[in-house]
């Protein structure tokens, strides 16, 4: 990076984060869009239903829960940091001095205060999703539980925060040296064959057992390791910058 | 596989292209400013805060759910009343359960009883009692329903009461058609967790066969030609 006056790499991150956060706010507001067309769309089913035949008696559940939210919301993260590597956003990077290794660490920054506003957001679909159902159908509504636990928040937002930092990872590594790419590319096809070729291989029991918090903590743990893998290929391929 | 495949890149798909779509508007239309859209996201927000405010205090449901403990309490009285049922005591039989009594007047001294359970998938068990105290041509009959627990709602009101009638000299008791109910229930938490985590402590649902109790005086035949007394 070539510059008249000697900048810190805090500073111009800070500047980053600031120009980044604004410039794609866009995708917030695309988050709201879908999330309204999802909730649109499972108004009638929720995220799930259940159903229970006892004597001459049919019972069907609509289930309420955040589940099919936070899956929208993970996809989103994911979509969303994976653009934010592409071309198109890249040349967004010229209108602030950025060096590769700033831009993914502004780039890291802006998904977790993303992932941040998209709880919240996820929140106000949950609620306005409820509101909808207890207006519509009084007679037949069943409140279970209407508050969410600050575990649960914490947890949807480290699943936001991993999606994001998965997205972030796979789109620096096809900007990166081609081996990596070649080994990246090998192990998400043979990752891809295992799953639909055997779903039942694949056990996430022991993590869902798990306590909420713990679940968190291994999804954190895994989302720092996905952007420190992304600064350090950032870094790498600083040089070979088109 | 296909189901998978619907799951996960159905989704991926259309919520790749309504942000590509979206982050190429606001670069065209040069209405929706920064400022604008964050104006947009923070009214969404609120009016989902003013959605939650007026559910929290104004919203109530009429469906009430059943602690754990009583739930608990429950599957140790219905094991009672299989323990009770099983022994021939009808001491189960109880004015709590009690749902409704029948009337009915007949002619003569027999009472051919025709029962149809239909499709309605009822399991209702029988039991003929002799009453010394009831008069000559008459038959008390009375419907016993248990508690119905499904996902800790006692469902026990919404089951239907069977039609019982006496018409050509015969008792006739016929079971209506299955019922649907829906219910719309709001949990906010991660039903994926809840699902495996609670598997095992929470009882899905549980009920007891309800019972007909037909009281007849000493004097009278009930004949059963479907054998289920």
């Amino acid at each position: 990076m070539q510059s008249l006056t000697n900048i810190s790499l805090k500073t111009i991150v800070i500047k980053q984060v600031k120009w980044k956060a604004k410039l794609y706010i866009s995708a917030l507001s695309s988050l709201v869009i879908v999330q309204i067309i999802f909730g649109i769309l499972t108004f009638g089913s929720g995220s799930g239903s259940s159903g229970s035949g006892q004597g001459s008696l049919n019972v069907q559940f609509s289930n309420y829960s955040l589940d099919m939210i936070l899956i929208i919301s993970a996809i989103w993260a994911f979509i969303v940091a994976l653009l934010f590597t592409t071309k198109a956003h890249r040349i967004d990077d010229l209108s602030v001095i950025s060096s590769r290794t700033s831009s993914a660490i502004a780039n890291i920054f802006v998904i977790i205060i993303y992932s941040f506003f998209a709880v919240i957001i996820m929140i106000s679909t949950y609620y306005l999703q409820a509101l909808g159902i207890a207006l519509a159908e009084k007679n037949s509504l069943v409140i279970d539980n209407l508050f969410i636990s600050p575990s649960i928040l914490i947890l949807c937002f480290s699943s936001i925060c991993l999606f994001g930092a998965m997205g972030l990872l796979l789109g620096t590594i096809f900007k990166g040296p081609a081996v990596i790419k070649i080994f990246v590319s090998m192990f998400i096809l043979l990752g891809l064959i295992l799953i639909f070729m055997s779903p039942g291989s694949i056990n996430l029991l022991p993590i869902i057992m798990l306590s909420n918090l713990m679940i968190s903590v291994l999804y954190l743990f895994v989302a720092v390791l996905c952007f420190s893998l992304t600064i350090r290929i950032a870094d790498k391929s600083e040089v070979s910058r088109k | 596989m296909t189901t998978t495949f619907f799951l996960f890149f159905i989704p991926l798909l259309f919520i790749a292209a309504i942000v590509l779509l979206l982050g190429k508007l606001s670069k065209k239309i040069k209405i929706w400013t920064p400022k604008r859209i964050i104006i947009g996201i923070t009214s969404y927000i609120v009016l989902g805060l003013i959605a939650f405010l007026y559910i929290s205090f104004f919203s109530e449901s009429k469906i009430p759910l059943l602690s754990f403990s009583k739930i608990k309490q429950l599957e140790i009285k219905l094991d009672q009343i299989q323990k009770y049922d099983q022994e021939d005591d009808s001491s189960y039989l109880t004015e709590e359960y009690k749902k409704k009594t029948w009337d009915l007047k007949y002619e003569g001294n027999t009472l051919p009883v025709v029962i149809n359970e239909g499709d309605s998938g009822s399991s209702i068990n029988f039991r003929v009692r002799y009453n010394d105290n009831i008069e000559s041509g008459k038959a008390l009959v009375t419907y016993y329903q248990f508690p119905v627990i499904v996902e800790g709602i006692d469902l026990s009101d919404e089951v239907p009461l069977p039609n019982v009638y006496v018409a050509q000299n015969q008792l006739f008791i016929e079971a209506l058609s299955k019922q649907q109910i829906n219910y719309y229930r709001i949990n906010a938490t991660l039903g994926i967790l809840d699902m495996n985590r609670e598997i095992e402590h929470k009882p899905y649902a549980m009920f007891y066969s309800n019972v007909i109790v037909i009281d007849i005086p000493r004097s009278t035949v009930l004949e059963d030609s479907q054998g289920l007394f």
